[in-house]
């Protein structure tokens, strides 16, 4: 079998003493897109640092196709490891121009090789005409892509990302996101993207990897976080979903939304939270279900998404609006809610 | 390659080791340039016979330091006075001229002090210019009717120091000045402050830590002169190192009073530190609307134009004019002298080396700091900038047993080969390049520094995951854009160097003159011939500097 293009095992960075990253263990298979998502300070950033050598470990491993490039008893220079690496604010040198910065990692060809594999890779990014001009001279979409560029101009074995969209905005960002990714698989790169935006992840990964305080919380195929958040923190962070507090008590969930079947994993008189999301949630008839006041509604294409206040809960909930709807803020609605199992989970453990 | 079991990992560290990579040993070596003097000083000075300590102390010492302290004291208040003051009249109030008044201000600090000296003592000389002028004008015909009094003496040293050494107080209060917002004043009037009471009120007090700061570093400017005091009659504490290792050939007891030299510097670093306390608030006013100045106009105008010349007309245009005048005299008597001209190319090869020594130690130490922001890298970079505080003949005193101990390793290495080394160290002029160089690394890291500040880190990884050295990244991203600092420091450490004089005096090989040391051995034997040409190109040198300063400080302004 193939050695994973990158291995991480009990990988741990201290700053001050503190953890940023405590005993992260990961493989990335070759061709494998891997995000890398969390709130900010998690250690994600740092973790990508970790990979490229631009950080020394404090304990643990990290191995490239299978070679350990950092260790107790080892540490490759970054400039020997083969990776490429975009920045957040891209770091293109502002002394170079768009060709030279593409071309600056070529070092071992020759002068017309280099200027070949550079004119090929600005072609690819859609940047042939850009060559002779200064970084300052493009907008933040075409500055990505020069980074992409020269990134991936010396062929890295994997490619490293850190939040590179986040400084477009959201329409740009996502085409540019499409069309890095896409150059990726092309290449052959491995790739790990970091991004504090859960949509992102999602759209982006082959597979997520959830990192909360330094500590790896759930790594898995996007649909598997979504559906089966392996903990609270998970549910929280891929939420679209708000936690209403519950109960266990004879075999069910008591919640001020009503009573369900309890999961087994629950036992009776333990503190639950119920992770509820739009779908989850139905409107009916007055009479039947829960009384809830509309407190916001946003139009989203095919309906309406409402955020509904349920008295005694501190957070609204959400749901969709089945067609158009007259409702207007402040209008009393009654919601008939059905949970999901997977997003229950027990508290205060 | 196989990479090892997780289980084997988990809750395993990586044992901390002592990591002694490249570039923290190069900043420990630069970082020993400085460090090394101070402590052979102490050895050197502790291990003297203290029997010569009890007569340094009665006669020498107290005289010394009381003279020290007298000079030091008046030249602060005077550069603080009128720094401050011009300061405030060209940020504060707009007339006619007010613009070059900003930048003439700066002018005295292309004269050394010992050339402002030289100059002052010949113009005001009974048969000089300025005395015989105003007697031809009050109608006496012989000094012995009218003369002014001498400029000799404590008065005197304290106005001419202050004159050439006040630019300090004003660029750094002025940056101050300009950077003050205008709701602040705003605020405080509205509180119920006078529009005259605005500066004594507000604007100073938030100008304290700029304050404290310009007056250090005029103060430490005045420790160090030595040609100055020495021509005015003034025996401080640095003219008694200098004479007596010099005259009594006592280098302990030399070291013994540089020794007491460097407490008084700790001082001034601790008042000056004392001076800023707490102070972290001046930079608050940053990206406000800047204060507009009271426009004046006629008469006030012409006045406010004499008020801020009078420092420049003094402190740079008389002497530098007398100094112009003399040279184009001597030049049309005796044409350019041979030794002028061999005293300029010495001047520039040991200038030039140095910066170029300087710049690079600096750089690396600045680097090196970069790379290791964690080790002990940043600390070794500040204890590199050590010696700028270090008056140059402590520098010298402390450097000469450790380059003594160089030239007999080298004498004995070439007596066992069978040749006569002589004084290497010393005779080759890689002596007075150290002791520069320990004076002066603090410009080149700082320079260096500024210049590596600008460039974001994200560069650095850039250039590492891209397959440079950490060494190639210095070359290829850090020095193409740090050139602009580093040129201006090096442009600083240059002319530093030329003018440079108590250093050059002590340690330079044997009968090696630069331009500085000649202008003092003239005006030590009293004598008048190349001195006026030394000086101008001196001066001449000096003002680059100055037009540097210049322009910072008008680029800081706008934006």
């Amino acid at each position: 079998m193939q050695a994973p293009a990158v291995r991480l095992e009990a990988v741990t960075k201290l700053f001050d003493g503190r953890a940023v990253v405590d005993e992260v263990s990961l493989d990335v298979a070759s061709r494998e897109i891997l995000s890398l998502v969390g709130a900010s300070g998690c250690g994600k950033s740092t973790l990508l640092r970790l990979v490229s050598g631009l950080e020394r470990p404090d304990g643990g491993a990290v191995s490239l196709a299978g070679e350990v490039v950092a260790g107790p008893s080892v540490f490759v220079e970054p400039e020997r490891r083969g990776v490429g690496f975009i920045f957040q604010d891209y770091a293109l040198f502002p002394h170079l121009t768009v060709a030279r910065n593409v071309r600056y990692g070529l070092q071992g060809l020759s002068a017309r090789e280099a200027a070949d594999v550079a004119d090929d890779m600005l072609e690819r990014v859609g940047l042939k005409e850009f060559g002779q001009r200064y970084p300052h001279m493009l907008s933040g979409g075409e500055q990505q892509r020069v980074a992409l560029a020269r990134a991936l101009a010396p062929k890295p074995r994997v490619l490293l990302l850190d939040e590179p969209f986040s400084n477009l905005d959201r329409r740009l960002g996502e085409t540019v996101r499409t069309r890095t990714l896409a150059l990726i698989r092309e290449l052959g790169a491995a790739a790990i993207l970091v991004t504090h935006d859960p949509q992102e992840a999602m759209a982006s990964g082959d597979r997520v990897a959830l990192m909360r305080r330094g500590r790896l919380v759930q790594i898995g195929r996007p649909e598997d976080l979504y559906d089966r958040p392996a903990s609270r923190e998970a549910a929280d962070f891929f939420a679209a979903a708000t936690p209403v507090p519950g109960r266990r008590v004879d075999g069910h969930i008591e919640t001020r939304l009503g009573r369900f079947r309890a999961p087994d994993r629950v036992a009776d008189g333990g503190e639950v939270a119920v992770y509820l999301r739009a779908p989850h949630v139905a409107l009916t008839a007055p009479g039947e279900g829960v009384e809830a006041r509309l407190v916001g509604m946003s139009f989203v294409g095919d309906g309406y998404e409402f955020l509904l206040q349920v008295d005694g809960l501190d957070e609204p909930i959400r749901a969709r609006s089945v067609g158009r709807n007259d409702a207007k803020i402040g209008d009393v609605l009654h919601i008939c809610v059905r949970p999901d199992d997977q997003l229950i989970f027990p508290v205060g453990l | 390659m196989t990479s090892v079991p997780t289980q084997a990992h988990r809750g395993a560290r990586n044992t901390v080791r002592l990591r002694l990579d490249g570039w923290t040993v190069a900043a420990a070596l630069v970082a020993a340039l400085p460090a090394v003097p101070i402590l052979s000083l102490a050895l050197t000075a502790l291990g003297g016979s203290f029997g010569g300590w009890s007569e340094l102390a009665a006669y020498v010492l107290p005289a010394a330091i009381r003279d020290s302290a007298i000079l030091l004291a008046g030249v602060g208040l005077f550069a603080a006075v009128v720094g401050c003051g011009a300061a405030w009249l060209v940020t504060a109030y707009d007339f006619r001229g007010r613009r070059s008044l900003e930048w003439m201000l700066l002018l005295p600090l292309a004269i050394p002090t010992y050339v402002a000296a030289y100059a002052w003592l010949d113009l005001t000389h009974p048969l000089g210019p300025l005395q015989s002028g105003l007697r031809a004008l009050l109608g006496f015909t012989s000094p012995r009717q009218f003369r002014l009094p001498d400029i000799r003496g404590m008065g005197g040293a304290i106005l001419l120091l202050g004159l050439v050494l006040y630019p300090y107080v004003y660029l750094t209060v002025r940056a101050t000045f300009l950077a003050q917002s205008a709701t602040l004043i705003e605020a405080a009037r509205t509180l119920g402050v006078a529009r005259r009471d605005v500066f004594r009120r507000v604007a100073l007090p938030l100008a304290r830590p700029a304050l404290a700061l310009g007056v250090s570093l005029a103060l430490m400017e005045a420790l160090n002169d030595i040609g100055a005091s020495e021509f005015l009659g003034v025996k401080t504490i640095t003219v008694s190192v200098y004479s007596t290792w010099v005259t009594r050939n006592d280098l302990p007891g030399a070291a013994q009073i540089a020794l007491a030299m460097l407490l008084f510097v700790t001082a001034l670093v601790f008042v000056e530190r004392w001076g800023r306390r707490g102070q972290r608030y001046a930079a608050s006013a940053r990206n406000a609307r800047p204060t507009r100045p009271m426009r004046l106009t006629g008469w006030r105008g012409v006045a406010a134009f004499a008020v801020g010349f009078t420092p420049v007309l003094l402190g740079f245009l008389a002497p530098a004019t007398h100094i112009a005048v003399q040279a184009v005299k001597r030049l049309d008597f005796a044409g350019l002298s041979g030794s002028i001209i061999r005293e300029v190319l010495n001047t520039v090869a040991v200038a030039t080396f140095a910066t170029v020594v300087i710049v690079a130690l600096g750089a690396v130490a600045a680097y090196a700091a970069r790379l290791r922001p964690a080790g002990a890298a940043p600390l070794l970079a500040r204890v590199a900038s050590l010696g700028y505080a270090v008056p140059g003949t402590v520098v010298v005193i402390g450097l000469i047993g450790p380059v003594a101990a160089l030239d007999r390793g080298f004498a004995a290495a070439g007596g066992w080969l069978g040749v006569a080394t002589g004084l290497v160290m010393i005779g080759s002029g890689a002596a007075l390049i150290l002791a520069y160089a320990v004076r002066f690394l603090a410009i080149g890291v700082g320079g260096a520094e500024a210049g590596l500040a600008r460039t974001p880190l994200a560069l650095d990884g850039a250039a590492r995951t891209l397959g440079d050295t950490p060494f190639a990244a210095l070359r290829r991203i850090h020095l193409p854009l740090a050139r602009g600092s580093i040129a201006a420091a090096a442009i600083l450490v240059f002319v530093d160097v030329m003018k440079e004089l108590p250093a050059t005096l002590l340690i330079r090989p044997l009968n090696f003159e630069t331009l500085a040391t000649h202008l003092y051995a003239e005006a030590a034997r009293g004598t008048y011939e190349d001195g006026a040409v030394a000086a101008l190109i001196i001066v001449a040198v000096g003002v680059l500097p100055v037009i540097l300063l210049s322009r910072i400080g008008t680029t800081a302004a706008k934006s």
